[in-house]
């Protein structure tokens, strides 16, 4: 056994520990991104939770042992965990897991399995050697927790100072250095200082070595892999950004334009492939400037408008690789403005691009702005005759529900109106999406968009057609008149597209050309503007409510009539009809369960034995886990509208729900003996604050949208103090309840806490998908007043 | 309660020492041409002829094509399975039912000239060579076409023919085609397919992603040219009542 440490050492030790565990946490986001898609941040952070829960319940288990081994813990935990990082990195190209095929192969599970066990030990190493500290220095714990948030907090701030200038890998170097330096500082011998002097050396030359310039393992089958897997491809320019991988692919074989007329006579120019985390974001076209060249243009879907209007000022969200652009300088627009919130690709169409593609993102020729979409319509004053809505993700990805639980702020019945807002009289919203068969978001963004208008206007506003892939609605800031309708009828007929629905159509008219085996979209509006809307909506086979912002999960539309279809005569081959990415969350949600209960509760079982009167303690500490995870992933779901991207809203949101809780436990640890009173006043508190958020969120959209990127952060942070302060004090003073008669608890309540956190961590997807993000804010404040009832009883034998 | 918490722990027990144990299942060794030929006929009647496939030459072919053989080592005890299959690359060989379903849909004789784009591992060719004249296949991934070309020729499939390259473009040394198979993911119908498209020809398009094939869509090229299209999987699949009318 060697000499303790010190306390300041250990404070430096759990500092640097916090740090490098909330940056790998955030960059995990980031990662899984890559290698996956968008969707994984409840699993991450359940990991996460599962690790501190599972720490808590091992150092119950063996309290004295590793009491008594403290500095070596301290000494070689960390030094452990920066080989398990690396090793992680490493599993992920060993194990394979391939999530589109989790419905077909039960194996996949089991990869899932594998995959969160991996991710877990880092945070297992590092939580025990913060958990231990607590328990040794008892006295002085306000310190160690001092050091913990001040830890997470600088943590989530080196994640946005790095983001926007590192790779992930190099930020993992970053972190790898850290824990190193945290083995280093409780290094008690010359000897343990070598071992870890060594390594921080040769950490570098072994990073150039296996890591640096290496790409992210990508799934096989995401478009990119695809893509360059193809005869004569290369990638050509990649850039890692905050917003993440961009890729720019040369390949003879690339050839996208999905709403193209099947009778077009004009060939595609040459094209290069744009991807943004692995996933297509369209196809530069080669442009010489000369129109006659593009002439395709106008034997697309998207081209209807400009049949409609003449010279309009034209709005472009999501500028992408400009093939809107490029339509809109076809139809001779005399205005372009483009909004595209991936600073890296514009700066890519402006650099080394340009010439390639006529040098259309030429500030001279459109207005560029560097900004999200939804945050844009938001704030400028600017009136536009056609706002386009540009279809941005593959069909690939769309038809397998990997989008299925993305937050889209941009298709929500708030955001249309806002658009529609922004339009000129006789203006027209212009939005393009995949056809799925049957029918789903297509039918969802016309229920969303009637959603959206005023229901005396509805019927008359809005025109939808349809290529044999693609729909496009056009919602007009007015009626559309009968020679419009015309010019629309001409243009369809021309160019093989079918018409959905205009003022006035018949069923006849629609469903000839491309045929689908019933007229879904005529019916479908219909209905929808017969005021038949909430009775379609319950009978449709898929979920079709107009998106929210409170549930702005637009391509979610699974309903479990269609898992029923799965169980019936036609089996796996009506698989493809449900959103995997749905289905998913309940696998991971039942390994977390399983796992959980295996590292968490059962160790506490194995010591804790079953004392009586545990109830009120259960339901104390598994009210506040579920909670606290509900509030504090509620924030950093919605906060993404504010944030644009995960990993911003990640690092604000868990960094400051870590530091301003941290705070609120200090408070509690001044206060002693929490009285009940105190407790209710907490939580009326939190409740209060919690009422006021959900009562005044649309104020919040209106007032942000105008702030920087950086501004709005702040602001976001500070946003979740007055809530997150007092959410920190129920749980340490539940703990100091107990320890006064019923210390026998203690590790249940810790783990029964863990052990709801994490459920909780992936539940709210879920709640929010059936119930909107207000419910499960609703849901947590219901649980944290259960609490306050319970509170009096937790300290009684 | 004590009896509940030692189930869960049992069960809990259980489910992580499988998770960690390596799977063990039957090795290909353990299976011989006979139980393929069993599990083929099984194949062909439980996910084929039940679904409503009707058409005897796709029936017979899909009961003569050893998938076995087109399907990766790793992957053979499943390749009869209801699934679909990773052959490396990022592409699939797709369910059974897709492929028998996809063919019955062409319409084939034993005149027909057909071409397939995306031969992947050479398995649709397979199938199309013993109902059609000839087939024609294109496969851009060079390590994907060199592979099925071998394979095909080892497997004696001699009127099948196959070329790396860009399927955009079609096979216009051998054009018109009675019918066209484009199994590679498309962003658009390519041009110079609906040329190479004989009138009153049909081609058809699975369209959705790996191991996701949605919708296959039929164009039909009519008699003077015209051209219609027609997504037909949901008519299959999803019974809709019409309930919701």
């Amino acid at each position: 056994m060697t000499s303790r440490p010190s306390l300041k050492r250990t404070q430096v030790s759990v500092f640097l520990i916090s740090v490098a565990l909330i940056t790998y946490e955030i960059i995990l986001f980031k990662i899984f991104s890559i290698q996956y898609w968008h969707h994984f941040a409840y699993l991450i952070v359940s990991i996460a939770l599962l690790g501190f829960g599972s720490s808590g319940a091992f150092i119950f288990l063996f309290k004295t042992k590793l009491k008594n081994n403290f500095s070596t813990i301290l000494y070689l935990f960390p030094l452990l965990l920066l080989p398990s990082i690396w090793i992680n990195i490493y599993l992920s190209h060993v194990i394979a897991f391939n999530p589109l095929m989790i419905i077909w192969q039960a194996r996949e599970t089991l990869n899932l399995l594998y995959i969160s066990l991996a991710m877990f030990i880092p945070f297992f190493l590092g939580a025990v050697c913060i958990g231990l500290s607590f328990s040794i220095f008892p006295e002085n714990i306000y310190r160690i927790y001092f050091s913990n948030l001040t830890g997470s907090g600088i943590g989530s701030l080196l994640i946005l100072l790095t983001v926007f200038h590192l790779g992930p890998y190099e930020i993992i170097l970053i972190i790898s250095i850290i824990t190193v330096c945290a083995t280093l500082t409780a290094a008690s011998s010359r000897i343990q200082t070598v071992v870890p002097a060594i390594i921080l050396i040769a950490i570098v030359p072994l990073y150039f070595i296996l890591l640096h310039d290496k790409p992210v393992y990508m799934n096989k089958f995401k478009d990119l892999s695809l893509a360059k897997s193809q005869m004569g491809a290369k990638i050509e320019a990649e850039t890692f950004g905050p917003l993440g991988l961009v890729t720019v692919l040369d390949s003879p074989a690339y050839h996208y334009l999905p709403d193209l007329s099947l009778n077009c006579p004009h060939g595609l120019p040459k094209q290069k492939g744009l991807f943004l985390n692995g996933d297509t974001a369209g196809a530069i076209n080669r442009f010489t400037g000369d129109l006659e060249d593009i002439r395709f243009m106008d034997y697309r879907t998207t081209s209807l408008p400009y049949k409609l209007l003449s010279d309009p000022a034209v709005l472009i969200i999501g500028g992408g690789a400009g093939t809107e652009v490029l339509n809109a300088k076809y139809h001779t627009a005399k205005d372009i403005s483009v909004v595209e919130m991936n600073g890296d690709i514009i700066r890519l169409m402006q650099g080394e691009y340009r010439n390639f593609s006529g040098d259309i993102y030429n500030p001279e020729q459109c207005r560029i702005f560097v900004e999200d979409g939804r945050g844009f319509l938001q704030n400028t004053m600017r009136r536009f005759d056609l706002i386009q809505i540009s279809l941005l993700e593959s069909m690939e990805s769309a038809s397998a529900g990997v989008y299925s639980l993305n937050e889209n702020y941009l298709f929500t019945t708030e955001s249309l109106k806002i658009c529609l807002g922004r339009l000129n009289p006789g203006g027209i919203l212009n939005i393009s999406r995949w056809i799925k068969n049957p029918p789903r978001d297509c039918i969802k963004l016309l229920a969303t968009a009637i959603d959206a208008l005023e229901a005396k206007n509805a019927p008359k506003s809005i025109i939808m057609i349809r290529s044999w892939q693609t729909a496009t609605l056009l919602i007009k800031k007015g009626d559309f008149n009968r020679e419009e309708i015309e010019t629309a009828k001409k243009f369809c007929k021309s160019r093989l597209f079918d018409l959905c629905y205009y003022p006035g159509i018949k069923e006849e008219e629609t469903n000839i050309v491309n045929k689908l085996d019933e007229s879904y979209f005529f019916l479908a509006a219909t209905r929808l503007l017969s005021g038949e809307g909430e009775q379609f909506y319950n009978e449709y086979p898929f979920y079709i409510r107009p998106a929210t912002d409170d549930r702005p999960f637009f391509a979610h539309t699974f309903k479990l009539a269609v898992l029923k279809k799965y169980l019936g005569p036609y089996g796996r081959i009506s698989i493809p009809l449900i959103d995997w990415g749905y289905i998913l969350v309940w696998i991971a949600l039942c390994i977390l369960v399983i796992l959980s209960l295996i590292l968490i509760l059962a160790p506490i079982k194995l010591i804790g034995g079953s004392p009586r009167g545990k109830t009120p303690v259960f339901v104390y500490f598994g009210a506040l886990g579920l909670a606290y995870m509900f509030l504090e992933m509620s924030f950093l779901q919605q906060f993404i509208r504010y944030l644009y991207d995960p990993v911003f809203s990640a690092s604000v949101v868990i960094g400051s729900f870590l530091i301003y809780s941290g705070i609120g436990s200090l408070i509690a640890g001044k206060i002693g003996t929490v009285k009940p009173k105190q407790i209710l006043l907490a939580i009326a508190f939190i409740a209060t604050v919690g009422i006021i958020y959900i009562k005044t969120d649309h104020l919040l959209q209106n007032t942000l949208s105008g702030f920087s990127l950086g501004m709005r952060m702040i602001i976001c942070s500070l946003l979740i103090a007055p809530l997150a302060i007092p959410m920190g004090i129920p749980f340490p003073s539940g703990l100091s309840r107990l320890t006064e008669n019923r210390e026998g608890l203690i590790p249940w309540a810790w783990g029964i806490n863990g052990f709801f956190s994490v459920i909780g961590a992936s539940a709210t997807v879920l709640i929010a998908i059936e119930w909107g993000f207000k419910s499960v804010v609703l849901t947590a404040l219901v649980l944290y007043i259960l609490s306050a009832v319970i509170y009096p009883k937790i300290g009684r034998d | 309660m004590n009896k509940i918490w030692k189930i869960i722990s049992i069960s809990a027990l259980i489910f992580f020492i499988a998770a960690i144990s390596p799977i063990k299942g039957a090795s290909q060794d353990e299976f011989n041409e006979t139980t393929f030929a069993s599990k083929r006929k099984g194949m062909v009647n439980k996910q084929i002829i039940r679904r409503g496939v009707r058409n005897e030459d796709v029936i017979r072919a899909m009961m003569t094509v050893p998938r076995h053989e087109f399907v990766p080592k790793g992957w053979v005890i499943m390749a009869y399975d209801d699934t679909p299959l990773p052959i490396g690359y990022g592409q699939t060989i797709s369910q059974p039912y897709i492929v028998a379903y996809m063919t019955e849909i062409l319409n084939l004789d034993k005149e027909n000239r057909v071409l397939e784009i995306g031969t992947g591992s050479g398995y649709q060719a397979a199938i199309l060579s013993c109902i059609a004249k000839e087939a024609y296949t294109i496969e851009i991934i060079p390590e994907l076409a060199k592979s099925a070309s071998l394979r095909l020729k080892k497997l004696g499939y001699k009127n099948v023919e196959v070329t790396c390259g860009d399927g955009y473009y079609g096979w216009p040394e051998h054009a018109p085609f009675d019918a066209i198979i484009v199994t590679a993911a498309a962003g658009h119908i390519p041009p110079p397919l609906l040329k190479q498209l004989k009138n009153g020809g049909r081609m058809v398009i699975p369209v959705g992603g790996p191991f996701m094939i949605q919708n296959l869509v039929l164009v039909e090229k009519g008699s003077a040219g015209k051209i219609t299209t027609r997504n037909l999987m949901s008519v299959r699949f999803v019974p809709l009542t019409g309930k919701y009318k």
